[in-house]
């Protein structure tokens, strides 16, 4: 022991009695971080390989969609949605799916996928585009009190005239023609006046729709 | 190379799309945030946008449209606040969609993009992908396939969430069969026109009622200072006269760029692979070699059988079911050993083994395409065209130092650079600070030197300025007029007769406003109405105020009538008899068609709201400062 001299000596005993106290700590926390880290990468691995099996699934839908395919489209989006639910894609499947099954008359299940993207999507803006277009094929259906039940919680600014656009359709269906001059004028409002959004289609659509609409 | 990518129709809508969405959801307040860090342009999601990215942008732009329009374009849109913000805008559009692309995981598997990529025309040779080609493009363009790809599978990332959000919107029949029917709507009317015209004989105007306008609207009256220059253009053109091109020069470059007036010599051949990578095992290298050398004693044994050997055996998936067939090539387009091995060849021969980088190649040489060249008469015109034109820039390089000096040290006249040059002085028409330009060129510098007060009140010569890349304008102040207040008496007659054409507008649209009142009130009127005639929604044969005003114009009782002012101040009664709603069946073709455009513009509108939300979400950042061009 004489290689040390005092004062080094102190120093080691006290290093090892601090070991004492704390040894069992810095191992377990050495030990969560090891445990964390390789936890972490394979969480990472494990998410990178749900969204391969994501991405190849929503392909299976766009390519359904493209050539017209409804039923494929719809049960490929139906598994993106059981097994991927919290993913882009499945969102972004459902909007599309949803669109192909109103094109080809299948509203029902239109609906089933818009219903799930308003209530359980993860994205709240796609939330809020979801609740527009059930509203649009609950229109169809006749269901106006619904379609407009759907409209009701105000949506992201962006939509506002797109939400009061709709609304404008389904009271001037039922024949409530004051309402929907009313809807249609707070959609116009929404979007502005500025000489670009007066050139805008939805503009001049809308203001043909109030215009020629019968009292 | 993307381009020629997103020219797919599709691709190219959405892209479209993405780029084309206005200011739709922000203000310009809210839009610029002075905090910025001055050297990014913007940034979106904490990620910055360099200005080098932006000006990339830019110029993708300006070369989109300059090809779009064959040249045909105004230079000065490209300067403008607005070109910048719709760029800026777009790049913006699709930094927030790769961004929430990444944050989704969005991922597009390497079959995806084979596909794609095999699928694009550009790549094709007889309508088949060829690899070759593909990555000649790609290297073209400065890229690897690497890059390439990874880019790419970036645009179909985006891509697949526009196509998603804005390709499904539910329209449907009912709005889009309203929209149809007010389309269809035809307003029955007739008018009664108040012209301001003949009135204006009748108008008396107050005594001091001209000079009064004139001394209440003095800006009105101002002409801003303005000046003709007198300028030389010195250019690579302007050098062009002067050089001439000797015969001997013309034989000498052509014999000297033989490579470029004809194809070099181009060989076809087929072979016969047996793979064996140059790092693997010794006995696995050992094992090829024996199976090569098996099949290449079947084909010394019968030569005529190499193709069918080759769909059988060879290991190249390339060529291995066209018989080993490689196509012609021309000398770099294979690697080294093959290549040697190829030209030591003479046609129908087989070769030896011969080892590369793949593995072990039998081949022949089936044909050899000679080596052509274009005669020397036909390529003289291009020959001499091209040696004036590097003689020209030569001399212009040479030259355009001596130019800047001679304008700058003379600073009294541009003769002595004119004579120096043999340059023509030209004068140009009088021209404004603003707007101003110099033998087309509207140089932010240029114009701002010449209308400066060292030039212009002492006379001198602007600096050579480079007004575009090769060009150089000097010029100096030929003639300069101050801004003035123009003279009362220049500019009398037309303030009177503005006055008096408002007047009689007034009076016109005061008489229509009675009589309009008058019918109102059930009087009748003494007669002018035209006779009665149909106007549609959509076909717009009135002016824009009258459509507007007629079917805008509520009919719930009729007849309704409504007064307008038309632009060259008459005023028009329209008393609307009739509105005219048209039947529509469900199978009216018509309708489909309409519905179709209607979910698309329901779909591009929901697309940018969509868009708008992103952005908001990702915190996009724009410097104010982006937006201003370089020379100011």
């Amino acid at each position: 022991m004489a290689v040390y001299d005092l004062e080094e000596q102190e120093q080691i005993s006290q290093l090892k009695a601090w070991w004492q106290d704390n040894g069992r700590f810095v191992v377990a926390v050495v030990l969560a971080a090891a445990i964390g880290s390789v936890g972490w990468q394979g969480y990472q691995w494990y998410r990178d390989k749900q969204a391969n099996e994501a991405s190849a699934l929503f392909h299976l839908v766009e390519k359904a969609a493209e050539g017209g395919d409804a039923a494929r489209a719809r049960e490929a989006a139906g598994q993106l949605i059981d097994r991927f639910g919290s993913s882009g894609y499945a969102q972004m499947a459902a909007l599309i799916s949803a669109n192909i099954q109103f094109d080809q008359g299948d509203r029902q299940n239109a609906r089933a996928h818009l219903e799930w993207l308003a209530s359980r999507g993860d994205d709240p803006a796609l939330r809020d585009l979801a609740r527009l277009r059930l509203a649009a094929v609950l229109l169809h259906e006749g269901a106006h009190a619904q379609a407009l039940a759907q409209l009701e919680k105000a949506p992201m600014p962006a939509l506002k005239p797109r939400f009061e656009d709709l609304r404008g359709d389904i009271l001037a269906e039922e024949g409530k023609s004051e309402q929907a001059r009313g809807a249609w004028q707070a959609a116009l409002d929404a979007l502005g006046s500025s000489p670009e959004r007066a050139a805008d289609p939805l503009h001049q659509v809308i203001r043909s729709k109030l215009e020629s609409l019968e009292s | 190379m993307l381009e020629a990518v997103r020219s797919n129709k599709r691709i190219s809508q959405i892209i479209l799309a993405v780029i084309i969405v206005p200011f739709a959801f922000f203000g310009m307040d809210a839009f610029f945030d002075g905090s910025m860090n001055r050297a990014s342009v913007a940034s979106v999601g904490g990620l910055d946008i360099g200005p080098r990215e932006f000006e990339q942008a830019l110029r993708e732009r300006q070369e989109q449209i300059q090809q779009a329009r064959g040249g045909q374009y105004d230079r000065a849109l490209f300067e403008s606040e607005a070109f910048r913000m719709s760029v800026l805008e777009s790049l913006i559009n699709q930094k927030t969609l790769a961004l929430h692309a990444a944050k989704n995981r969005m991922v597009i598997s390497q079959q995806q993009l084979q596909e794609l990529i095999a699928s694009l025309p550009v790549f094709q040779e007889n309508g088949q992908f060829s690899l070759d080609r593909y990555e000649r493009l790609v290297r073209a363009q400065n890229m690897t396939p690497a890059v390439f790809e990874a880019q790419l599978a970036q645009d179909l990332r985006i891509q697949q969430i526009t196509a998603a959000v804005g390709e499904s919107a539910i329209g449907g029949t009912l709005p889009a069969r309203r929209l149809l029917l007010a389309q269809l709507e035809e307003r029955e009317f007739r008018e009664l026109q108040f012209k301001a015209a003949p009135l204006k004989e009748g108008v008396t105007l107050a005594e001091n009622a001209v000079r009064d306008y004139y001394e209440a609207h003095p800006a009105r009256f101002e002409r801003p200072a303005r000046l003709r220059a007198e300028y030389l253009v010195f250019d690579q053109k302007s050098m062009h006269a002067r050089v001439e091109v000797s015969d001997d020069q013309v034989q000498q470059f052509y014999q000297a760029n033989q490579d470029r007036y004809g194809q070099p010599e181009e060989r076809r051949a087929r072979h016969i692979l047996v793979q064996a990578a140059a790092d693997a095992a010794d006995d696995v290298i050992e094992e090829a070699r024996r199976k090569a050398q098996e099949i290449l004693d079947r084909v010394r044994s019968d030569p005529a059988r190499f193709e069918e050997i080759a769909r059988a055996e060879s290991q190249d998936p390339g060529s291995a079911a066209s018989g080993g067939d490689l196509g012609f090539f021309g000398p770099g387009a294979m690697v080294q050993a093959f290549e040697d091995a190829v030209y030591a060849l003479s046609p129908g021969q087989v070769s030896d083994l011969v080892r590369t980088d793949f593995g072990f190649h039998i081949i022949e040489l089936t044909e050899i395409r000679p080596p052509t060249i274009r005669p020397l008469d036909e390529v003289r015109e291009e020959i001499v065209e091209e040696l004036k034109r590097q003689e020209a820039s030569r001399l212009f390089a040479m030259n355009a130092e001596k130019f800047a000096n001679a304008v700058y040290e003379q600073p009294d006249s541009l003769q002595p650079a004119a004579e120096m040059l043999g340059l023509e002085i030209r004068t140009s028409d009088w021209i404004f600070r603003n707007g101003g330009k110099i033998d087309g060129y509207g140089d932010e510098k240029l114009i701002g030197a010449l209308f400066s007060e060292e030039v212009r009140e002492a006379g001198e010569n602007t600096e050579a300025v480079e007004v575009e890349r090769g060009v150089l304008v000097a010029a100096r102040v030929a003639e300069y007029e101050a801004a003035r207040v123009l003279p009362f008496e220049e500019v009398q007659p037309a303030i009177e007769e503005q006055l008096r054409s408002e007047e009689a507008a007034r009076l016109a649209r005061e008489r229509g406003e009675r009589t309009l009142e008058a019918l109102a009130s059930g009087q009748g009127t003494e007669g002018g109405w035209t006779e009665k005639r149909k106007v549609q929604r959509s076909v717009p044969t009135l002016p824009p105020a009258a459509m507007q005003a007629i079917f805008s114009a509520s009919t719930a009782n009729l007849p309704a009538r409504v007064g307008v002012v038309m632009p060259q101040g008459d005023y028009v009664i329209y008393e609307i008899l009739n509105v005219e709603r048209p039947e529509l069946t469900d199978d009216d073709p018509r309708l489909q068609a309409v519905a179709q455009q209607y979910s698309q513009w329901m779909a591009d509108s929901e697309l940018r709201a969509y868009i708008s939300a992103l952005r908001e979400r990702y915190k996009v950042k724009v410097s104010a400062s982006a937006l201003r061009t370089e020379s100011q």
